[in-house]
């Protein structure tokens, strides 16, 4: 190519060029060995020499139009390196990976797309949400689990300390990974003595309320509401949020409620629950983060507060149903129209329009914090695979795809670069419950000042008794609905249940 | 030989006194016999692999674990009998979810076996539309646990179930039943005697093996209904009552799902039945050590419960063709 170039009549610019490729040229020789020693080394079988060669053609090319353009060795440098990554595209690898999710056959749209980048299969293995953990913690013990596997953050303290799973930091490293771009770094939520044990699918979901436009209109609480895209967005407290939810309450002569304020389940422990101990400052254990939790905090006045909140909310002013009134209706209170609004995660799929009526979206109100949830749905690699690197590779490439995550928007949003995937997305329910969701995440947000003074919290329960505590929180948060024992007493008592057990673990 | 047996196929030996018995010879002692059990042996082979790999090993493995501190994904540790001292001296809920068991088998295993014999009574009647009447009673013991664990559900809710909603034509206002801590049990209870029609087979068949030459003698004898209920009916039937009472009691401590279900042990681990809660401690806690040692005590449990009625029936339950029979 560069032989044709010099056999033409010698322009300036021709020659600037050519002088420019013969320039690039050690630098390229300088920067070859580094590329082709990281595609040597990951493409075990097949596909070593072509790729190698490709990206050399195509990098010679580029580089000669920058070197043009830029004239500075030292940024050509840079431009090549970046160059490299974007010509050469996710390396080919042949490989049948096993794969296990509980999302049923969502997967099956992307298995291709992926597959057709990486050269990878999956060989898929569809799990009940309700046994997953079962499963998968049984496979992992008998030394049968899959190559890859998804996993909900709730069971971090599990999986994480287990030994079992690998790190990506070297990974990640290696394929210069722009960390940045994802909604949360993947340290804080995936990981575990500063390694990154899994790479997150999707930015997790916050709780937000949902208003169904009719009921709420008729009883004109729709316009003074903070719903999004009003100037007022996400400012109310719950005090404001609890006087909007006794005027969607209606309740008849005999005193049996015909509309509820909120349909919600508060009648035992949850995510739902959790959040606004979040917000009210509170937290579970002296150290929710990093799994060395001593001692739980759940007697502290800011839980004890949160936890009063909520009670009230259904047993007080009865704007929320009782659980076993809400169980009664298939689909609960919202679905039936039975309530104006409901608290429900930031997923379109929830309620989509098209099957249920128009909806506005406030975030959750709070008291002290906004919050924002870490730790959502991630994908983990099999120590005790044999094809650690294709199971990288795969993970890798199927979060930062952008065919995949464009895909993935009309299920939930992704968690690499989600802003420039729902920006480009066509208006509708699914964009605008996705912009709310990004709605406090700083870097992410379209509202940037509304990520002011937000707080995250990890989804997990530490690693020494996840599921103790867990349930012990349930029966004390059933003790306080049922009227049984005070907030007060019932959460000093699981306290009290809590370090007993932890100090076992010491 | 000295004592005059021979080993000899066919042969007799002679024996002090003079008589004559033929030599007794084992199977694996004759070709053609050890040759025949080889294929039987072979043929039951699958099994037999299959039995020790999926129930012997599994009981044994069980048996160690219980010894054990297994975190499931860290391989378990000889802990001695750690596991069993916390059970009995250091865990409430082993404690509490033994008596809420009991309770609830204390009342539904006799209930469902009365209640179901005496649909049998009534249905070894005469009566009109009989298979059908049979078939209905039958049925809902034959309804997955899963669905009836949900129709259940249904049917006690407090605020549009129809229990309640039954009890409201009277101006009664009914229990919240699986939200209730009082009432969550005698639900379980009521749910239970749904299904008593399982036996209904049994019961009836048992029922119309009893000879009607007793019940004829008996009316010679001027016994009225009561009496041959109680001097023959009920001796009669009462092994397929004792053998109806037993697997009831070994259901009823195994109870899972419909707790598991429905109410998931609250509210405040009212229904918190032993197997729901050997399943928590594996699978929530992941402790699968004190899990299997769990199990193991419900074994022994449930073992000297079966011992104990079996000791007891013998002076309630008459076998027509024991040897004391005979």
């Amino acid at each position: 190519m560069l032989n044709k170039g010099l056999s033409r009549r010698l322009r300036r610019r021709s020659f600037l060029a050519g002088l420019g490729a013969m320039a690039a040229l050690p630098i390229l020789a300088a920067c070859q060995p580094q590329v082709v020693e990281k595609v040597v080394e990951k493409v075990v079988e097949k596909p070593v020499e072509k790729v190698v060669t490709q990206i050399v053609e195509k990098t010679v090319e580029k580089v000669v139009t920058q070197i043009v353009e830029k004239e500075k060795v030292v940024e050509k440098e840079k431009v090549v390196e970046k160059l490299v990554t974007v010509a050469a595209g996710p390396k080919k690898m042949t490989a049948t990976l096993r794969f296990s999710s509980w999302w049923g056959d969502a997967f099956n749209a992307w298995f291709p797309i992926v597959e057709a980048k990486t050269g990878i299969k999956i060989q898929y293995e569809p799990l009940a949400w309700g046994e997953w953990k079962q499963k998968l913690l049984t496979q992992l013990a008998g030394g049968v689990a899959p190559d890859l596997f998804q996993i909900d953050a709730s069971e971090n303290g599990v999986f994480f300390p287990s030994g079992q799973l690998l790190p990506f930091d070297d990974w990640l490293k290696k394929e210069n990974i722009d960390m940045s771009k994802w909604s949360l770094d993947p340290r804080k939520e995936n990981g575990f003595e500063g390694k990154i044990m899994g790479l997150s699918i999707i930015t997790m979901v916050d709780a937000i309320v949902w208003i169904n436009q009719e009921l709420a209109e008729k009883d004109g609480l729709l316009k003074d509401a903070p719903t999004w895209g009003k100037p007022n967005y996400d400012t109310w407290r719950w005090d404001d949020w609890v006087k909007w939810l006794k005027a969607g309450t209606k309740v008849k002569s005999d005193g049996t409620v015909e509309q509820y304020g909120l349909d919600a389940s508060f009648g035992t422990w949850g995510d739902f629950v959790r959040v606004f101990v979040h917000q009210n400052g509170g937290s579970i254990f002296d150290d929710d983060w990093n799994y060395k939790e001593t001692k739980s905090m759940v007697d502290q006045p800011a839980v004890l507060e949160a936890v009063q909140f909520v009670n009230d909310l259904v047993n007080k002013h009865k704007v929320a149903p009782t659980p076993d009134a809400e169980k009664a209706i298939q689909g609960g209170s919202y679905r039936a129209k039975r309530a104006m609004s409901t608290m429900n995660w930031s997923s379109a799929g929830i309620y989509p329009e098209d099957k249920f009526w128009p909806q506005s979206y406030i975030h959750l109100p709070y008291s002290k914090n906004k919050t924002h949830a870490a730790g959502g749905n991630y994908i983990s690699v099999d120590k005790a695979s044999k094809q650690i690197d294709a199971g990288f590779h795969w993970t890798t490439q199927f979060c930062i795809d952008e065919d995949v995550r464009k895909i993935f928007l009309s299920f939930n949003v992704p968690a690499y670069d989600p802003l420039a995937i729902v920006g480009s997305a066509p208006e509708g329910q699914g964009k605008t419950v996705a912009l709310v969701q990004l709605s406090r995440i700083k870097g992410m947000s379209t509202v940037p000042k509304n990520t002011e003074g937000v707080i995250e919290y990890p989804r997990w329960y530490g690693s020494k008794a996840s599921g103790f505590v867990q349930d012990t929180l349930k029966f004390a948060m059933e003790s306080v609905v049922t009227g049984k024992l005070s907030v007060k007493d019932a959460f000093t008592e699981a306290k009290a249940k809590i370090d007993a057990e932890l100090a076992k673990k010491k | 030989m000295s004592s005059g047996i021979s080993g000899n196929r066919g042969e007799t030996a002679p024996i002090a006194g003079g008589a004559t018995v033929a030599a007794r010879r084992y199977w694996w002692q004759s070709p053609i016999a050890r040759r025949r059990a080889s294929y039987g042996y072979l043929t039951i082979l699958p099994w037999i692999i299959g039995f020790l790999a999926f129930t012997a090993y599994p009981i044994f493995a069980s048996l160690y674990y219980s010894f054990t501190e297994f975190p499931i994904l860290k391989g378990p540790s000889w802990a001695g009998l750690q596991n069993y001292e916390r059970m009995f001296f250091q865990d409430d809920l082993f404690w509490h979810s033994l008596r809420v068991t009991a309770v609830y088998s204390l009342v539904a295993v006799p209930s469902g076996v009365i209640v179901g014999y005496l649909v049998a009574l009534i249905l070894n009647q005469k009566v009109a539309g009989l298979s059908v009447w049979r078939t209905m009673y039958f049925m809902p013991s034959i309804v997955p646990a899963v669905a009836s664990a949900f129709l259940w559900s249904w049917i006690f809710n407090s605020e549009f179930g129809l229990v309640n909603g039954f009890l409201m034509n009277f101006g009664l206002r009914g229990p919240k039943w699986f939200f209730s801590e009082e009432w969550v049990l005698p639900a379980f209870m009521i749910m239970h005697l749904w299904g008593a029609g399982g036996g209904l087979v049994l019961y009836l068949a048992a029922l119309q093996g009893v000879p009607t030459t007793l019940y004829e003698a008996a009316k010679v004898d001027g016994a009225n209904v009561w009496h041959r209920l109680v001097h023959v009916t009920l001796p009669m039937t009462s092994p397929v009552i004792l053998f109806t009472f037993l697997t009831g009691i070994i259901g009823s401590f195994q109870i899972f799902t419909a707790g598991y279900i429905v109410t998931g042990g609250g509210p405040r681990n009212a229904s918190l039945f032993y197997v729901l809660y050997l399943f928590r401690t594996g699978w929530n806690y992941f402790q699968m050590g004190y899990a299997a040692a769990l199990a193991w005590v419900l074994l022994i449990i449930m073992l000297a419960l079966t011992l104990l009625t079996l000791y007891a029936s013998r002076r309630l339950v008459y076998y027509e063709f024991s040897e004391e029979g005979k």
